[in-house]
């Protein structure tokens, strides 16, 4: 269970390395979009889209993140006030049905991508499986934090003090 | 639809994430009654993030993190201790007073209840106040943080009511305003009343002007983050990442804060609360796509009409409808749920999308304030180390405020659009 435990934590930190690198680049491609304009009446071709697609891509990766780190928004104020046997069932039976909707969407997203992932994606002339695969990608890296919280929490090794944390 | 409701129903009751939740309760919905159309769920899932207005969620968070962490707090603080300071109650007073210029800059109630309240609750404590007031204060004053542009939930909002952002930040300005004056003249009364204490600041001019001058690069900040929306000089993301590099700047360079280092957290940070947000979002396009194929906003604005409510009437319902779903559900799906099923209702008896804007979000942010569910609450209970019970009732007589403001807003629209009309006129 340890190496479990190391091994989530070690991945849930990577990838929000990952997504501090994504957040930092758009950032400055934003405020570059605007200085270019500007400064020098010059554009970047394809800025917008490039911002647009890491955004999708953090926020695909970031949603399975949350799972790792209980922070999705959800009402738990019924579930807190059940006795701790209960509260963990409910929060496990929560947690596989979180992984279902993910292996839905990777499924049903199979074909989809199968069919238009070849199309160019514009304007970069790129094959569109780069911006579309974000949905298997993100849905996938959910549904393994889903299965290790389930083992984790199962295994006693989880704290459920607080099922999922407040929206800020 | 009854499957998609009750299965929602029961989905959230039992704990589950909320974008979740929404997500299998439409693909039940989908595997029931039209399998067919199943395959197109991840269309429709990553059509509901592929949008530009969406990045600017992350960067105004970031931003109100960013000004939060760059040591401005004590800066707007001791910039409204000048102001009000020396009347009955005044450090009540100067938490109101912060809390409307911070609602300028943070974008959020709960960063400003974070950050006036771990300053001025212990102080306001060791000054006499009760605890529970100046908790309560703390947070019925940190609601003006969603009205006030710019808002992130307004953003929300304009993203899914397909309205424009630059008016919803001008249709804040008046509701936020009216509720800071009424929490001012409330605090004021009460202090009387209690005795409260005063604070012995000098009020001179040269003070007033040392304490602008200190304050100046802070308190431009809303005006160009508006201004830079409303006259279009840039879109609302491209503001937003302008606002961001503002504030770093701020940071670095003039409250000599080490918000650089700080950075990597507070990116984390905002990228995993945008994120959250954003799964509701995309996984709420599921079921609003749902609610169009039964075709419930049209049959519900067909009902509204036929009970011939008016545009008041239906208003005032709607609010204490958001009053109470507020009470349970967090801001950002409440707007993602009740917008697209109330919205078309309201439209319908020609109430402006704006304005059903501004209410909806001030009557969620009294929401934010209420027990079971309210951030703000479990903020303050946190620093105030006080039960949120305690503290929902030293917030109850400030909130009052913000009920009279909306119902005001709700009755005469005119308090909301009247400066987005007259910007936009031309």
């Amino acid at each position: 269970m340890d190496t479990l435990k190391l091994l989530e934590q070690r991945l849930a930190r990577f990838l929000e390395f990952v997504l501090i690198a994504l957040f930092g680049f758009f950032i400055i491609l934003t405020v570059m979009i605007v200085v270019l304009r500007f400064g020098f009446n010059y554009g970047i071709v394809g800025s917008d889209e490039l911002v647009r697609k890491s955004f999708l891509f953090t926020s695909a990766i970031g949603g399975a993140v949350g799972i790792a780190r209980h922070e999705h928004i959800a009402i738990t104020v019924f579930i807190d006030r059940l006795a701790r046997p209960f509260k963990m069932a409910l929060y496990v039976l929560g947690l596989g049905l979180v992984a279902v909707v993910n292996l839905a969407m990777i499924w049903y997203s199979w074909d989809w991508i199968a069919t238009t992932g070849s199309y160019p994606w514009q304007p970069f002339n790129l094959p569109k499986v780069i911006v579309t695969s974000a949905i298997p990608i993100g849905c996938g890296l959910a549904v393994v934090f889903c299965a290790t919280k389930i083992i984790l929490t199962l295994a006693g090794r989880e704290n459920i003090d607080v099922v999922w944390l407040p929206e800020d | 639809m009854l499957i998609l409701l009750a299965s929602l129903f029961v989905l959230l009751v039992i704990g589950m994430p909320i974008a979740y939740a929404l997500g299998l309760s439409a693909l039940i919905y989908f595997l029931a009654e039209q399998p067919m159309l199943a395959g197109i769920l991840p269309q429709k899932f990553f059509a509901g993030m592929d949008s530009f207005a969406l990045v600017s969620l992350p960067l105004f968070i970031l931003m109100g993190l960013v000004m939060n962490s760059g040591g401005i707090t004590q800066r707007l603080l001791d910039f409204s201790m000048f102001f009000v300071g020396r009347l009955k109650g005044g450090l009540g007073l100067v938490n109101v007073m912060a809390s409307m210029i911070f609602g300028g800059i943070s974008g959020s109630s709960a960063s400003d209840t974070a950050s006036i309240g771990s300053v001025l609750i212990p102080e306001m404590e060791r000054r006499g106040y009760p605890k529970s007031f100046a908790a309560g204060i703390t947070v019925a004053s940190s609601t003006m943080g969603m009205i006030i542009p710019p808002s992130v939930p307004m953003i929300l909002y304009a993203i899914v009511a397909q309205e424009s952002v630059g008016q919803l930040f001008l249709g804040g300005i008046i509701p936020g305003i009216m509720v800071g004056i009424f929490q001012l003249f409330l605090v004021w009364f009460v202090a009387r009343r209690k005795g409260y204490p005063t604070e012995d600041i000098p009020f001179t001019l040269e003070e007033g002007f040392r304490q602008f001058k200190r304050s100046a690069v802070v308190l431009i900040m809303p005006l160009l983050i508006v201004g830079s929306v409303v006259f279009g000089i840039a879109s609302p993301t491209e503001t937003a990442g302008l606002a961001v590099a503002y504030g770093l700047l701020i940071g670095v360079f003039i409250t000599g804060t080490s918000v650089l280092k700080e950075m990597p957290e507070l990116m984390r940070h905002a990228i995993i609360t945008s994120a959250k947000i954003l799964m509701i979002i995309a996984f709420s396009q599921l079921y609003i796509w749902v609610l169009a194929l039964e075709r419930i906003p049209d049959q519900l604005a067909d009902y509204v009409i036929s009970l011939g409510l008016g545009p008041i009437g239906l208003m005032l319902v709607i609010a204490l409808l958001v009053l109470i779903a507020g009470t349970f559900i967090d801001v950002s799906p409440a707007i993602l749920l009740l917008t697209p099923v109330l919205l078309p209702a309201a439209q319908s008896v020609g109430v402006s999308g704006v304005h059903f804007g501004v209410v909806l979000v001030s009557a969620l942010a009294v929401g934010a304030c209420t027990p079971p569910v309210g951030n703000c609450l479990n903020v303050a209970a946190a620093i105030a180390r006080m039960g949120i019970g305690q503290i929902f009732l030293g917030a109850a007589p400030f909130l009052l405020a913000n009920v009279m403001v909306l119902f005001l807003i709700c009755i005469f629209p005119e308090l909301v659009l009247w400066i987005p009309d007259a910007m936009y006129a031309n």
